[in-house]
């Protein structure tokens, strides 16, 4: 068995890549509306670990793009808008032992922050451009200290219509405030 | 688009393969190691060396066509020029039956394997179904051309024959229908310069000329 992983960030068009060369083609799934093509060829230059715990802290990482492609390029220029606070989904391709795709698996969700271009000298006198995607999970913007809170604006952001932090800006340290309506 | 001949430098050494990354799980307490592949399927890298360029004329158009690459910027078809190792045999050269050659003296040459896919293959599809009339069977390691409408020249190796079924690395890097020539005289492949091109002069003449490609897996404008 083999696999390879991509990275799907939600942009408008969503950017889809992956660690293997040349495209490949997924069927439609819980994510992925249609049959969608994730871009190859070095596109991904690398793709960090990431954790799962239950509680522990809130994790912030990198993820690096080649800076030349034509996608990346758009992403960096065109969709540098929506790039942040898009979702960004971790992807597992897993293949039989002849290259055909047999499934596809969601490991992990969280969300961009920001695009930054990296231009720096290599050996020999090249040089190279990276695009360096951070992402977050959605408690990473957050510090753990006592005086943080869930707040309005985080919450809307995960669920458009939900009100239930909406007095959260009133609270200050000391005081308590009874639930129901003000 | 530039299409580089080896054969026109009478290269020593040419080493055509595909490589890939392999993830290690860790060696075992048995000193064992688990391995899988985590590239796709890989890419085909060629490299030559050991180029003979004692002509004048050569050693100019050696320098002509590195130059001409730009750097690795621009894609260059690399013809394999490896036809021991095809189905198509030796080539076949005939005159006229009254034995005379064309005006320009060259003969009738026997046209080598003719191979067309029967059903369609499917983009990234590791087994392709081909029927084809050489002069030698297909015994597996041989190299084989499909020109692909976007992707362009793709160069992919026969790993395994069951019937007219055929098992080929890397995977299908674009979708083809029943009926698309397979060329196995000619194995070419859309690739770009990797590195820098040796083409020093020894004792202000001689030339000797290394390069190495790359499959360009930029995608296709």
């Amino acid at each position: 068995m083999n696999e390879s992983f991509g990275l799907r960030i939600d942009t408008v068009p969503p950017a889809r890549l992956w660690s293997g060369v040349g495209d490949l083609s997924i069927p439609a799934d819980i994510v992925e509306a249609q049959p969608a093509t994730y871009m190859g060829a070095g596109a991904l230059l690398n793709a960090p670990d990431f954790q799962q715990l239950i509680n522990g802290s809130a994790e912030r990482l990198e993820a690096q793009i080649s800076g030349v492609s034509a996608e990346a390029i758009r992403l960096a220029l065109d969709e540098a808008a929506s790039v942040r606070g898009a979702k960004v989904h971790f992807v597992r391709f897993d293949f039989d032992d002849a290259w055909q795709l047999i499934g596809v698996e969601y490991e992990a969700v969280f969300r961009a922050d920001k695009l930054t271009v990296e231009s720096q000298d290599e050996e020999g006198g090249a040089r190279s451009r990276k695009l360096t995607l951070s992402i977050g999970t959605e408690d990473t913007n957050r510090s753990r200290s006592p005086l943080a809170y869930f707040t309005d604006q985080d919450q809307r952001r995960r669920s458009p219509t939900d009100r239930i932090f909406d007095h959260v800006a009133g609270i200050t340290t000391g005081t308590s405030r009874r639930f129901g309506p003000r | 688009m530039i299409h580089f001949h080896p054969c026109q430098f009478d290269f020593e050494d040419q080493d055509v393969r595909r490589e890939g990354l392999t993830t290690s799980g860790g060696t075992s307490l048995s000193g064992f190691e688990d391995v899988i592949r985590t590239d796709g399927g890989g890419f085909i890298t060629a490299e030559f060396s050991n180029g003979e360029t004692w002509e004048r004329r050569d050693t100019l158009a050696a320098r002509a066509i590195l130059d001409a690459m730009d750097g690795g910027a621009v894609p260059v078809v690399v013809h394999f020029c490896d036809r021991l190792h095809q189905p198509g045999g030796e080539m076949a050269r005939v005159p006229h039956s009254d034995g005379t050659p064309f005006s320009d003296d060259t003969l009738y040459r026997s046209s080598g394997a003719q191979a067309s896919l029967v059903a369609d293959a499917a983009m990234r599809a590791t087994a392709i179904r081909l029927t084809i009339v050489a002069e030698r069977p297909l015994i597996g390691g041989e190299m084989f051309t499909i020109v692909h409408p976007s992707w362009g020249e793709r160069a992919y190796r026969v790993i395994g024959i069951d019937g007219d079924m055929v098992q080929i690395r890397p995977p299908l890097r674009e979708s083809a229908q029943a009926g698309t020539s397979v060329d196995f005289d000619d194995p070419r492949c859309r690739m770009r310069l990797s590195g820098v091109p040796s083409n020093a002069i020894n004792m202000g003449r001689f030339q000797s000329v290394a390069v190495r490609f790359v499959e360009d897996m930029r995608q296709p404008q």
